[in-house]
């Protein structure tokens, strides 16, 4: 069927976090109004409570395989997604949190539908780091907060502000280079802890925290030294938080030229009255 | 009917329900039509057993890539992705 003349469409909601807690009305809507749900979970009584929004939810669960890439898992969700917007049915992709964050397939589906013609968008959700930052007590404004997926520290040479927080994603696969395990272990993490420990003391305080995803959970927070990171249960849900281990140094030069500028403001607001 | 993932939506929306105490949850779900297998895993905050119980395994969640553009898979997959067909016009 040619876009042009299709009522196909494509809508990526956020069911948030927490089972009965987060799914905003305008999702709600989405959900309950769409030809077609596809469902990219973290949870299989979520997935029930889906179900009961519409009568055809479809699991995107079936194509994760163990030693399959999850590159080549995403292309297929992707394209699961993208058959039924060309049948000319109006999609509603659902994922857990927000679908936008940290997650490939809903922008790639929003990327292919709209390169083909076909209206797409998305809607926020409540996320695993908004969670946090409530759970946590956190708040991004004050120093900073970086957030990286964590295998990038190894595959890749990226910069730390230990001045800031950092949050790592997915440290339960760390350093898996065949993107197709579902999880690494204790020596993957020791060479985590190795990179972390160019800004980081060993003995520095990380938390390990999971969102609850039904409501009869409360979050995990759990609080170990960076060294004994390896030897921690660290799960698929779970993320790790590295408070700031120094403070922010002072810009005397920047500092020195705003002086400056705010003279010069003054001077000319003087010379005007 | 009202089952268990009803009382669960429930518990999820309700500013009382949601941090309640274990007798104020133990005094709800008794007035619920819900099997008393369920009604344990939910007062043992057991996610896992109710998981099981409602016949749910455990779910994979990833849905990022660490690194997208070296990654392997299939090509041809890749390929059918980014085919364009006849473009609906701009609004």
């Amino acid at each position: 069927m040619n876009a042009a003349n299709s009522t196909g469409s494509l809508v990526c909601v956020g069911l948030g976090m927490t089972l009965g807690s987060h799914l905003g009305p305008l999702a709600r809507s989405h959900i309950e109004q769409s030809d077609v749900v596809f469902a990219g979970l973290s949870d299989g009584i979520v997935e029930l409570w889906l179900q009961k929004m519409h009568p055809d939810v479809r699991s995107l669960q079936p194509y994760y395989h163990e030693g399959t890439s999850r590159m080549q898992t995403y292309r297929q969700m992707v394209e699961a997604i993208l058959t039924e917007v060309r049948a000319g049915k109006k999609v509603c992709g659902v994922f857990y949190g927000h679908p936008g964050v940290f997650a490939w397939a809903p922008h790639k589906s929003i990327e292919v539908a709209r390169s083909e013609g076909y209206p797409a968008h998305m809607e926020p959700g409540i996320s695993a780091e908004d969670c946090l930052y409530a759970d946590l007590g956190i708040d991004p404004g004050r120093v900073g907060c970086q957030h990286y997926e964590a295998s990038q520290l190894l595959f890749y040479q990226r910069r730390i502000d230990p001045t800031a927080y950092l949050v790592l994603w997915q440290v339960g696969l760390v350093g898996d280079q065949s993107l197709a395990r579902f999880s690494t272990g204790a020596a993957y993490r020791q060479l985590l802890v190795e990179v972390l420990a160019r800004d980081y003391p060993l003995e520095h305080e990380v938390i390990i925290y999971r969102t609850a995803t039904l409501p009869i959970q409360q979050a995990r927070i759990e609080r170990v030294a960076l060294g004994a990171l390896p030897q921690a249960d660290i799960g698929m849900a779970d993320t790790v938080v590295l408070p700031p281990a120094r403070t922010m140094l002072v810009d005397h030069e920047m500092r020195t030229r705003l002086d400056v500028l705010d003279r010069a403001m003054s001077d000319a607001v003087r010379d005007v009255g | 009917m009202f089952d268990v993932i009803d009382f669960l939506e429930s518990m999820g929306q309700d500013a009382q329900l949601r941090y309640a105490s274990s007798e104020h949850v133990v005094a709800t779900l008794a007035a619920q039509p819900i099997d008393s297998k369920l009604r344990d895993a939910i007062l043992a905050k057991d996610a896992l057993g109710l998981g099981a119980l409602l016949g749910q395994d455990s779910f994979c969640c990833y849905i990022n890539p660490a690194k997208e553009d070296e990654a392997g898979g299939d090509s041809s997959e890749k390929d059918k992705a980014k085919k364009k067909p006849a473009q609906r016009p701009k609004k």
